[in-house]
């Protein structure tokens, strides 16, 4: 036998001995754990336990008591007992339940043993004799012999007054819903409609009665099986939508059948408020019609536009080119006298101004359609090419003076050009003899925002204040157009808007509208542009 | 050595520390009319009373009853149990302990009885099954109060920190040995014991007798239990032939029942040995009455041990009457087991395990059991598989 399985066996004898011994040490009253049966250590630990329940209870804002029955005595009370009920504790132990809660019948039914437990409201009357309300949890229970009422009370005080202003906040909010213009609807999250204002009613004449849960309102509502399913699945999409992202219910169009069998268009709005769903319902029909009738309005506006800028101009272009045909020829032939030439060449001028006009409208169709890319523009650039146009109208002695900041690029695209066109156009065609236009580019900030200014001044006969006013609206136009004018300036604002800019104009001399007149245009400049 | 009039081998032995618990205990006629007062002063609002039916016919219980009813205290009596206790027999008690109401528990009755009321307390305060406690010192929180009115001269259950229970799943006795099983109260009338018949008389204190002699021989056995000991060896070895001859002789009743309780005060701090061990894997087994399993052992044990604590086995022979002055120590040996045997003979107890019980290849598993019991701790002598098979063996004839 080796040393190592004597050596196992060894401990292993010695292990056995030293339980042997333990066991013995144990049976002989020796042990850790051998003393005698008491009752001490768990009477002390049970102590412990009613210690610590008591101060729980203690601790309660409830009072918490035990009656005698059938005699209503208090037996046993909580520090809370007493001092909500305003006696001390000797004090308190010889009331009665009945001393607290006078001629309860609910009470007297516990204590007599016909009823075993209650729940209940009612007045607690305090030594001072205050009347407080108080709900009271009752249990009739049994310890050995004896039994006894145990009860919970909890002062309501402050929950009757919330409940109060709940049911005066409800009333509110139902007067104020009932005298809404627009009709609404509430449902809560099984479906249940809570509550239908008197609008709602007299629109579409569903009453509570007829709709008291959604699945009675959409048969009603929607008598087509496959409409109203699409109607079904649309609002519910939305429904789950806004609840998820906590936003308003999206818009929903959907043609409502009224109780009376008419059909109403009608745009389906609502929130969601903790689980309850409050519906807006705009009955949208005379909208709707209305906004048919604008489309096929524009519709046929645009026929027109089309009409005038296509066919129109090719015979504007026909007839002009006939007429400076004739003119050369009678010309030539010396068959036409100066004052009869004017019979010739002011047609074609008419002819000009037409095209000019169609050429405009177009234009303005174009820009409104945003059919031009907005871009950066180079000012300068476009302003040099216009100055060159106007600096040398036959017959006319114009000067423009330009004086230009630095690089200056603003959102725009190539009808810019057009608004200082029109702009410089407008002071020629009001002036006489000599004109003198300055041109002024530089910038300046609002706000937040870096502005280009462009200024275009002259020295013309200026345009009285009660024009100014109402210099660009398109009123203007076609008061204009009576005389035979064009939509330039109309144009200029339309366009610098378009370009999220603004134009203005003002005195040259200020207070002196005859000295000349000033046009300032404004553009945002082009971030990230020299 | 001896020291005041007790044996000691080694000289400074007795000063080993040793602890004596015991009841409150109430001796004498009439004590068992006590048992409402005891229950009141206890604190119990309803007790369970356990009791079996032939003490329930003897009348004693009813005297119990009446002195529940004079306390004005209700009870709800449990008989469902059988001779060695059963596991399931304690777990329904402990049941219906629970769904009464009770908080005390009194029994009226003999080892039996008061094992299973024992097993009851535990298990209702602990809310475990019984076996869970089995071994020593494995009793978490103590039972309810209990109150034991002893009707038998020999278990002396009503005073020791002893449960025996049937395991009958391993079909064995298992003890439940811890100090929170010794009784808060036992009333000792030894008037309950006349109605003992003459085997019953014969049987439990020929159980009394062995526990005198085992908690003497014991190697945890202190001064005082040896004065219990001895004197319930004497009074025993006295009084029993008589007791079952003349069943109504108070004196003969009381002595005996005398002899029980100081036996038990003996055995219950000193312990027991191999006697109890081998009688509890027998009785598990075979359903063998406890005393008369152990008046077949006891010789054959004596006379294994007795090269283990001679001195003390010679004590015990010569309080029996016995004078071995001049005997070697094996006629010494010889001489003692044959006065056991004599008084065994006497009273009528078997010498060998009747047939029908136990088969021969019943014995390994019996001695591998018997080796397991918390009793063979305490045994004078080394204890080895074989030497109890042998015994055994021996007991089958």
């Amino acid at each position: 036998m080796s040393l190592q399985s004597t050596r196992k066996r060894s401990d292993k004898q010695r292990e056995e001995r030293r339980k042997e011994q333990e066991l013995r040490e144990k049976i002989i009253g020796l042990g850790t754990k051998s003393y005698r049966k008491s009752y001490y250590p768990e009477l002390q630990e049970k102590l412990a336990d009613l210690e610590r329940f008591r101060a729980l209870i203690d601790q309660s804002n409830d009072a918490i008591f035990l009656a005698d029955v059938p005699s209503g005595h208090f037996f046993e009370i909580s520090r809370s007992t007493c001092r909500q009920f305003g006696y001390s504790e000797d004090e308190c132990l010889k009331k009665t339940i009945h001393d607290i809660v006078p001629d309860n019948d609910a009470i007297k039914a516990i204590l007599s043993g016909k009823l075993e437990s209650q729940f209940l409201e009612t007045q607690v009357v305090k030594k001072n004799g205050d009347r407080v309300p108080y709900e009271f949890n009752m249990r009739r229970v049994s310890f050995g012999n004896r039994s006894y009422l145990v009860a919970v009370a909890r002062d309501i005080t402050a929950r009757k007054q919330t409940e109060s202003k709940l049911a005066e906040g409800e009333e509110q909010f139902r007067q104020l819903a009932d005298s809404s213009p627009i009709p609404m609807a509430i449902y809560d999250s099984k479906g249940n409609i809570k509550y239908i204002n008197k609008k709602l009613v007299s629109t579409y004449g569903y009453t509570m009665m007829d709709v008291k849960h959604l699945d009675e309102w959409w048969p009603q509502a929607y008598p087509d099986p496959v409409y109203r399913q699409q109607m079904i699945d649309d609002w519910t999409k939305r429904v789950e939508k806004a609840v998820r992202e906590s936003k308003e219910i999206e818009p929903m169009d959907a043609m409502v059948t009224c109780k009376d069998g008419t059909v109403r268009r009608t745009e389906f709005t609502g929130v969601n408020i903790g689980g309850l769903k409050l519906v807006i319902l705009q009955d949208i029909t005379e909208r709707k019609q209305a906004e048919d009738a604008l489309k096929e309005a524009k519709m046929q506006a645009e026929l027109y536009l089309d009409l005038i800028s296509h066919d129109i101009s090719n015979i504007n272009q026909s007839v002009m080119g006939f007429l400076e045909l004739a003119l050369d020829r009678l010309q030539q032939n010396g068959r036409l006298s100066p004052e009869d030439s004017e019979l010739i060449t002011l047609p074609i001028e008419n002819m000009k101004n037409s095209a000019r006009i169609i050429s405009n409208l177009r234009k303005i169709q174009k820009e409104k359609s945003s059919i031009y890319k907005i871009e950066p523009v180079d000012v300068n650039a476009i302003l040099k090419e216009v100055i060159i146009k106007y600096s040398t109208i036959h017959d006319r002695d114009i000067r423009i003076n330009f004086r230009p900041a630095s690089d200056c690029h603003v959102y725009a695209n190539h009808l810019l050009k057009d608004v200082f066109s029109n702009i410089i156009e407008n002071s020629i065609k009001h002036s006489k003899g000599p004109l003198v236009v300055d041109i002024f580019t530089s910038f300046r900030c609002e706000g937040k925002k870096w502005l280009c200014r462009i200024s275009i001044e002259d020295n013309g006969r200026g345009i009285p204040d009660e024009r100014k006013a109402s210099l660009f609206d398109f009123s203007n136009v076609i008061r204009q157009r009576i005389v035979g004018k064009g939509l330039g300036l109309y144009m200029v604002k339309t366009l610098a808007e378009d370009f999220h800019g603004s134009v203005a104009v003002e005195d040259r001399v200020s207070g002196d509208y005859t000295k000349g007149t000033r046009f300032v245009v404004q553009l945002p400049i082009a971030t990230g542009q020299k | 050595m001896v020291c005041d009039g007790v044996l000691y081998t080694n000289d400074m032995s007795w000063l080993e520390l040793r602890k004596f618990v015991c009841p409150e205990f109430v001796f004498g006629d009439g004590a068992l009319a006590l048992a409402g007062r005891f229950a009141s002063n206890f604190g119990g609002s309803k007790v369970m009373v356990v009791s079996g039916s032939n003490v329930i016919r003897a009348g004693w219980t009813g005297k119990v009853l009446k002195s529940l009813d004079d306390e004005g205290l209700p009870y709800t009596i449990f008989s469902e149990y059988t001779q060695n206790p059963k596991e399931r027999e304690v777990m329904r008690g402990a049941e219906i302990y629970r769904s009464e109401g009770c908080d005390v528990i009194i029994c009226v009755g003999g080892g039996s009885a008061i094992d299973c009321a024992k097993g009851i307390g535990i298990v209702n305060k602990n809310r475990s099954n019984i076996l869970e406690f089995v071994g020593a010192d494995q009793i978490p929180l103590p039972g309810p109060p209990l109150i034991c009115v002893p009707t038998t001269a020999g278990s002396s259950a009503d005073v020791s920190q002893f449960a025996i229970i049937t395991d009958t799943r391993e079909r064995t006795k298992t003890a439940i040995v811890s100090k929170k099983l010794v009784p808060d109260a036992s009333l000792i009338d030894p008037s309950t014991t006349i109605t003992m018949s003459a085997e019953l008389t014969a049987n439990t204190g020929i159980d009394a007798l062995t526990h005198a002699i085992e908690a003497y021989v014991s190697n945890a056995s202190s001064p005082i239990t040896d004065l219990f000991a001895l004197n319930a060896a004497q009074l025993i070895a006295r009084h029993l032939i008589p007791a079952i001859h003349e069943p109504q002789n108070m004196e003969h009743r009381g002595k005996m029942m005398l002899g029980s309780l100081q036996a038990g005060l003996a055995f219950s701090n000193a312990s027991l040995g191999l006697v109890h061990a081998m009688a509890h894997s027998l009785g598990g087994h075979a359903d063998f009455p406890h005393g008369e399993s152990n008046g077949i052992l006891l010789p054959l044990v004596m006379k294994f041990n007795y090269q283990g604590a001679p001195d003390r086995y010679d004590q015990i022979g010569e309080t029996m009457g016995l004078n071995l002055k001049g005997l070697d120590p094996d006629e010494k040996r010889d001489a003692i087991v044959a006065i056991v045997q004599k008084l065994q003979e006497d009273a009528g107890v078997p010498m060998v395990i009747p047939k029908g019980y136990v088969e021969k290849k019943d014995v390994q598993e019996l001695a591998r059991k018997a080796m397991a019991d918390v009793c063979i701790v305490t045994n004078p002598r080394s204890v080895r598989l074989e030497d109890v098979t042998a015994i055994y063996q021996e007991a089958l004839g």
